[in-house]
């Protein structure tokens, strides 16, 4: 390899671009890395990209496995945690059901200025010896195939022309999606929604939107740490989110599913002014004597691809070059992780000369797997998104779910087993998607089957319950199971999940009745349950003799969203009904005490 | 908030959370052993006082109070602190050491 040739090329100096060419340098202090970045510096700082927010596996990758933590906890705003008002149409704020943390979360995740964070990473990258090369375009790329090298043509700031060749080419420049133009992979992706944003140079605490005479309301947030969370207004197939940064600026953006609400609708400044004052006149009221900055619209946002990564020609589609599903959950630096993460590994191995196509192969149909999942949780949502009933407990199962599979195998550096382990572990991990395949499919029948009964509506339903079975879950990812311990950890995983979403399933068809049409929905989906005759015969039982019979997370669904109500018929008719049988082997619970 | 409002609001939220017959809930009522309680129920008592009071409860107070009477003089107290701009208690970070 001659001198001219770069190890790796990034075309893409953003978030993914950036953490990539870190990370990289950190592997291999002596890699040849180039970024190149068409925007030069300085970077306005609030107004530069949307994905602020970042959850837990992002924010590990960034605090943890590049060592940013000491420089996000000083430089950017702790989040506490993902906080939604979900209700009806024209339903006041104070009059929809809050879901949200109780106590701010252990686990750290957090709101991150866009221009800040990477006018700092280039600083990193350029003192990590990444040679970035600021204003300047990538006008044509040449993929080598085999063994061949890729051939980038840049056009500099001052307007001359050079050709860079590399071993391994990296496309992390977003929508301009290079490496899919060029192959032409590109697809649209689901779900159709779209997604307008905007800033504000001001504060905005979620409480200025609420009547004072709402005091239950405002008592409610103790600590006053209400506005630190990415608050979600919602309703019938919209939320719109409000992201506060650590540059006094509040971020706010509406995101639409195409069946409820069309985007030239608000796709204009004064257009979404007058979207949210239908919508959330609160907000309006609170916008109407503010100026909003900057101003975008993404239509029809999710993008999907045939192939983002090639382990045998070297290259690879980075953050949203690649693809993007939904800004629900705030998945962003979850995908730039786990892509940068194999990226990192897969050029390691390939330098030592014991990279084989059946690691890359391994490590890529996880990633590809990653997305289905992710895919399968956050897409078409817009249904539930006026509907607290089911959006809650969709939430917990969505909540455990990414804690105990993505982030767990994250968390303990799955990305680096070998070939054989990393086989077992997606096989954990694949038992997990599909629980989650199924438990979806349970939601969606709940949410097609069930009515909205706000006659019954929880003002506040804490999520994570504190202390419980879910916030347990969230701490027991500061508890290491690296190598050999994964695979059992993920084990365990499997087993809890069958069980949480049994009882789930329970919920709903107490709270439904619609005991034939769910049995028939989750027959399709392949499910059927593991349920003894203790547990379907305690709920006869009274309330202390009950809690002695189910578990922890039955309880705790309980505490967050009240006992499940239907209209009266057993439990254990309604199983019949729905074409399950009760496991008859295990004693039924005899009442220890007379009930007064 | 009178004396007889906070009472009011203390037996529907015991009465809502715990599957309790409000008629059951008298100011004398033992949480734990009349109304049957343990202790999670007290710690989504106290969770969902914070909607009357605006306060973290000092966890010693809240530990020695046995019956509902007690729960309302709680909240009472917690009232008139809060209207006198008294400080909240100094209490460790939620999940600190776990």
């Amino acid at each position: 390899m001659g001198n001219d040739t770069l190890d790796v090329l990034i075309c893409g100096g953003g978030l993914a671009g950036l953490t990539c060419a870190l990370q990289l340098r950190h592997a291999m202090p002596d890699l040849r890395v180039t970024v190149v970045e068409a925007q030069a510096r300085p970077l306005p700082v609030a107004c530069h990209k949307v994905g602020e927010s970042s959850v837990e596996l992002g924010t590990h990758y960034l605090a943890e496995v590049l060592g940013l933590g000491e420089y996000l906890r000083r430089e950017h705003l702790p989040k506490n945690g993902l906080r939604f008002f979900v209700g009806p149409p024209d339903t006041p704020i104070a009059e929809r059901t809050e879901i949200g943390p109780v106590e701010s979360p252990t686990v750290p995740s957090f709101q991150m200025d866009r221009g800040k964070l990477e006018t700092d990473l280039r600083r990193m990258v350029e003192d990590a010896g990444v040679t970035l090369l600021e204003g300047a375009k990538v006008v044509g790329l040449t993929l080598g195939e085999g063994g061949e090298l890729h051939v980038a043509r840049i056009v500099m700031p001052d307007g001359a022309e050079r050709q860079l060749t590399a071993r391994w080419l990296f496309d992390a420049a977003g929508r301009r999606r290079l490496i899919q133009r060029e192959l032409d992979m590109a697809r649209e992706g689901k779900p159709v929604a779209s997604s307008a944003w905007f800033r504000i140079h001001e504060k905005l605490e979620v409480g200025a939107l609420v009547p004072e005479h709402e005091r239950r309301w405002h008592a409610r947030d103790v600590d006053h740490t209400r506005w630190l969370s990415t608050n979600h207004l919602m309703g019938p197939g919209y939320w719109v989110w409000l992201i506060p940064l650590s540059t006094g600026y509040t971020s706010i953006g509406i995101v639409t599913d195409h069946l409820h609400h069309d985007p030239s609708s608000y796709g204009r400044k004064d257009k979404a002014l007058a979207w949210i004052a239908e919508h959330e006149p609160a907000l309006s009221r609170w916008l109407s004597t503010r100026e909003l900055e900057d101003f975008k619209l993404l239509r029809h946002y999710s993008a999907a691809s045939e192939r983002v990564f090639s382990g045998k020609d070297r290259w690879a589609c980075l953050g949203e070059s690649g693809q993007f599903l939904d800004p629900l959950y705030s998945p962003g630096t979850d995908f730039v992780a786990n892509f940068n993460c194999v990226a990192t590994r897969l050029v390691r191995e390939d330098r030592a000369g014991t990279s084989t196509p059946e690691l890359a192969d391994e490590l890529i149909d996880m990633l590809t797997g990653w997305t289905d999942d992710c895919l399968r949780t956050v897409g078409d949502n817009g249904v539930y998104f006026g509907r607290a009933e089911v959006f809650a407990p969709k939430l917990w199962w969505d909540f455990t779910h990414y804690w105990d599979c993505a982030c767990s195998y994250f968390f303990n550096r799955g990305y680096e087993l070998d070939l054989e382990d990393h086989r077992r572990v997606r096989g954990a991990v694949e038992q997990l998607f599909r629980l989650n395949e199924q438990a979806q499919d349970l939601f969606d029948s709940w949410a097609e089957l069930g009515a909205s009964d706000q006659q019954r509506r929880k003002a506040f339903v804490g999520l994570p319950p504190y202390p419980g079975f879910l916030t347990d879950r969230h701490l027991a990812l500061a508890k290491p199971a690296l190598g050999d311990a994964l695979r059992p950890r993920l084990e365990e995983h499997i087993a809890l999940q069958r069980s949480v979403l049994q009882e789930l399933f329970l919920r709903a068809l107490t709270e439904l009745g619609e005991a034939r049409a769910l049995g028939d929905s989750m027959r399709s989906a392949g499910w059927r349950p593991h349920l003894s005759a203790e547990r379907i015969a305690c709920e006869q039982l009274p309330r202390d003799e009950r809690l002695e019979h189910i578990s922890s997370y039955a309880r705790d669904m309980d505490r967050a969203f009240g006992r499940a109500r239907g209209d009266g018929t057993p439990l254990s008719t309604l199983l019949t009904l729905a074409g399950f049988h009760v496991d008859r082997g295990a004693s039924t619970p005899k009442r220890t005490r007379p009930s007064t | 908030m009178t004396r007889d409002e906070i009472l009011k609001n203390v037996v529907e939220i015991l009465a809502d959370s715990f599957e309790l017959d409000p008629e059951e809930i008298k100011p004398e009522s033992t949480l734990y052993e009349e109304l049957g309680l343990d202790s999670i129920d007290a710690v989504d008592i106290f969770v969902q006082l914070r909607e009357l009071t605006g306060r973290r409860p000092d966890p010693d107070v809240a530990r020695e109070i046995r019956t509902v009477e007690e729960l309302v003089s709680f909240v009472e107290s917690e009232l008139a602190a809060a209207a006198a701009g008294e400080p909240e208690p100094e209490l460790p970070p939620p999940g600190a050491g776990t």
